[in-house]
């Protein structure tokens, strides 16, 4: 569903992408892991036709992302880091937009829409403008977005941003459950204990390359770590957290001196 | 329809898209800023452009009633309503195709490259043709009055001006797209800035020439357009005009093709080749901030950079002036904002000077002082314009930082006067004494002088925040904004300009004593006003 071949991407003088190839067949939940800057985000840019690459190649339910972007883009649901949406619109406004760009049947979208908004509680919000709404309900409204048109590939970049414990509960359970459906589900996160009961496979970047892939429990045997957080620390570089923070005190102390 | 999926855009979609983009803008009034506050109602303010581009038109309309021949009656029309749909783009509406801020929420999601364009070409000519036409009416019924009456020239004459302000935006967003496109990433930031300067020129200063083209008599001469005429491209629209009310020569024929091709072939190079690559050009766009990161990041400064901020001494004036430099380099609509000043205040200077009709209001006070006149309207463009810059940014919500931290925001708002004061005012102030000092041919006078317009400019600065004290880059844009400002610094710099400085060269200059109760009354005033202020500004902020 998702397969990605030597891809590269700079920007400027900085290379995000440097070779990165992977697969994601239907029906995995792929947890795409890497620190700050590592190329995450360009990667999932990339697999939504809003960045383009520099090199190899990307795609996605059998079209190919710079050729068929329009193809890629109907088999997609995408909730980006960022939380961009008209704040101005009310939720159903929002969605009906987002319905009517995926060329969604009226009848259809709005018993969607009303399910959608009742699952997420935000029914009693749904004429309100986003703009009054809390980083959390925005980020329901998003969710809905993507799963509006029931597409076969799931692109979520920090999606539990802002939620709530109960919502979250729900929500990863959604997950099992739509890729137990035979949906591909990419899954970018820095709550690691999230990524590591919840993904099938884990990949992790670091500087634009692959650093590892594998199930959560062969990548803690391979780098010896007892957790995913651990193994993420060791392969990608991160100081003794303990001593890190003990430097960061000791800036502050210097400070207060 | 047919034609939409012809031109390969889906006209559902493009409906969705039209109908996101005018509600987002209309509502953006109960967006809260970061104060808490309500912001500015856009209704408000497309309001009172569309008041002032109607009451240009009944401006206009004295060309199309006053002027005996009627071409140069419909080229000055023409000219006055492109004028209108030009300004607005370059003040204003280029920004809805060039930087449209609803990619992030939208490039994912399945449309063609033409729907988006044509949505947002859509979106920016809703509001060029609205207020130009609102222009063009009032003009249009002059047409249709003058004698003899016709009421079929009402129509004619109103689709002419509207074909020409329809064609002036159309080729001016086409021309910015276009330069999007073709111009490498990594310098466009500096060449747009620069086309924007000189469009300005073109635009301005065009408009403000042409009545020098045209000769004193001009209401009652009996004025031949000649072949030179044809390359201006308000007169392509007039001729249209003539061919339209049945006056066949070569010279309106000519005109009436060029404006048919140029409107057809704009039209044309938009939907056919631009608008396949828009989403790339946008895409494209979206990603230098990134790579102008990565330079930033990658290239270690050697030399300690000398920073206007660090001039200084209070850490609230650092912070904004750190702000408005960080603005300028790096927040695309503020710098093309800021930059849009300059022609208007170089062409205003260039007139007065053209003319050599800079009077020393000393000697002459009771001459009309047009010279004099121009200049002081430029000058007093800028507070105005330059407060309207600063209010408002896209990354508006950052501005929660100054209201979490221990900085006294109303500090910062006064910090932000004082700022754009020295940063913006001053240097046309002291520009402006120079020429004073050239033409009075008296040190002392042109000094006197350049403090009485530097006093008056900060006044009309301390009223504006009086009226408006917000936190610099602390509310969201909202559309008509930007206009509704130019237009009222349009209003306001020539009453203050022609009115007041006439009235204090008259009553003031001519008098020794009540010279010396001016130059000891004007800082009392200025320091009344700033405690006023100070006061009007902490309870609004505490």
């Amino acid at each position: 569903m998702i397969h990605i071949d030597n891809l590269f991407k700079s920007y400027g003088d900085k290379q995000a992408l440097a070779g990165i190839s992977f697969s994601a067949p239907p029906g995995e939940i792929l947890g795409f892991l890497g620190p700050n800057g590592a190329g995450k985000s360009t990667t999932v840019k990339i697999l939504t036709g809003l960045v383009q690459p520099d090199g190899g190649s990307a795609q996605v339910a059998g079209f190919d992302v710079v050729r068929e972007p329009i193809e890629v883009k109907r088999r997609i649901g995408y909730v980006p880091e960022t939380g961009a949406l008209y704040e101005s619109l009310t939720a159903y406004e929002y969605l009906e937009l987002i319905a009517n760009l995926q060329k969604l049947d009226r009848a259809v979208y709005r018993k969607r829409i009303d399910e959608f908004l009742g699952l997420f509680d935000l029914a009693n919000e749904a004429r309100h403008q986003m703009a009054s709404f809390s980083k959390g309900m925005r980020q329901k409204i998003l969710i809905s977005a993507a799963l509006l048109h029931n597409p076969p590939v799931l692109l979520f970049d920090e999606p539990l941003n802002g939620i709530d414990a109960n919502s979250a509960l729900v929500f990863k359970e959604l997950l099992r459950k739509l890729s137990q459906q035979g949906k591909t589900i990419l899954f970018c996160s820095h709550v690691l204990e999230v990524v590591e009961r919840l993904c099938t496979r884990i990949i992790i970047i670091d500087k634009g390359r692959l650093v590892l892939e594998g199930t959560p429990a062969s990548i803690n045997q391979r780098t010896g770590a007892v957790t995913l957080e651990q193994a993420f620390g060791l392969l990608t570089g991160v100081k003794d957290a303990a001593a890190q923070a003990e430097e960061f005190v000791q800036a502050l102390r210097g400070l207060q001196q | 329809m047919i034609r939409l999926a012809k031109w390969n855009v889906d006209a559902a979609q493009w409906r969705a898209l039209v109908r996101t983009g005018l509600r987002h803008d209309l509502r953006r009034s109960r967006f809260l800023s970061v104060t808490g506050r309500k912001s500015v109602n856009p209704a408000t303010t497309l309001i009172f452009v569309g008041l002032f581009s109607l009451l240009l038109g009944v401006g206009f309309a004295s060309f199309a009633v006053g002027a005996r021949s009627l071409a140069l009656a419909s080229t000055l029309s023409c000219s006055s309503v492109m004028f209108i749909a030009s300004s607005l783009i370059l003040v204003e509406y280029y920004a809805i195709i060039v930087s449209p801020d609803d990619f992030h929420a939208l490039g994912h999601l399945p449309m063609t490259s033409q729907t988006y364009f044509m949505a947002k070409l859509t979106n920016l000519l809703i509001y060029i043709l609205g207020f130009s036409s609102l222009s063009a009416l009032p003009a249009a019924i002059g047409f249709m009055i003058r004698p003899p009456v016709s009421p079929a020239r009402l129509g004619v004459a109103f689709i002419c001006m509207c074909m020409g302000a329809f064609t002036a935006a159309m080729s001016m967003a086409l021309f910015y797209t276009a330069l999007t496109r073709l111009l490498p990433q990594r310098a466009l930031k500096y060449i747009v800035s620069i086309v924007q300067v000189l469009a300005s020129f073109l635009i301005y200063g065009g408009y403000a020439l042409l009545p020098r083209l045209v000769p004193e008599n001009w209401m009652e001469m009996a004025w031949q357009p000649k072949p030179g005429h044809l390359l201006i491209p308000s007169a392509w629209f007039a001729g249209l005009m003539q061919v339209m009310l049945g006056d066949f020569n070569a010279w309106s024929v000519s005109a009436a093709a060029i404006g048919i091709v140029v409107c057809g072939g704009a039209t044309f190079y938009g939907i056919h080749r631009l608008a396949k690559s828009y989403f790339a050009i946008i895409a494209g766009q979206a990603e230098i901030p990134v790579a102008r990161g990565a330079t930033v990041e990658n290239g270690a400064p050697s030399v300690k950079r000398v920073r206007l901020a660090d001039l200084f001494r209070q850490s609230e004036a650092r912070i904004i002036a750190t702000l408005l430099s960080s603005q300028f380099r790096n927040d695309t609509k503020f710098r093309m904002a800021i930059l849009t000043i300059i022609p208007l205040i170089a062409i205003y200077m260039f007139l007065a000077v053209q003319d050599n009709s800079m009077h020393d209001p000393f000697v002459d006070n009771d001459i009309t002082m047009a010279g004099n006149g121009l200049v002081y309207f430029a000058v007093f463009l800028i507070p105005i314009m330059v407060k309207q810059s600063i209010e408002v940014s896209d990354s508006f919500e950052a501005a929660w930082i100054f209201f979490a931290s221990p900085t006294a925001v109303h500090r910062l708002v006064l910090a932000a006067k004082r700022v754009s004061y020295l940063y913006f005012v001053m240097p046309a102030v002291l520009l402006v004494s120079a020429l004073f000092a050239y033409f009075f041919n008296n040190a002392i006078h042109a000094a006197l002088h350049g403090l009485t317009l530097a006093a008056l400019a900060y006044l009309l600065q301390q009223f504006i925040f009086l009226l408006r004290p917000t936190v610099p880059f602390s509310e969201p844009r909202t559309r008509g904004r930007q206009g509704a400002w130019v237009g009222l610094a349009f209003i306001v710099g020539p009453i203050l300009g022609l009115l007041l400085l006439m009235l204090i060269a008259k009553l003031i200059y001519t008098s020794p004593q009540r010279l010396v109760i001016f130059y000891v009354a004007m800082p009392v005033v200025c320091i009344a006003i700033d405690r006023i202020l100070r006061w009007r500004v902490q309870r609004k902020f505490s």
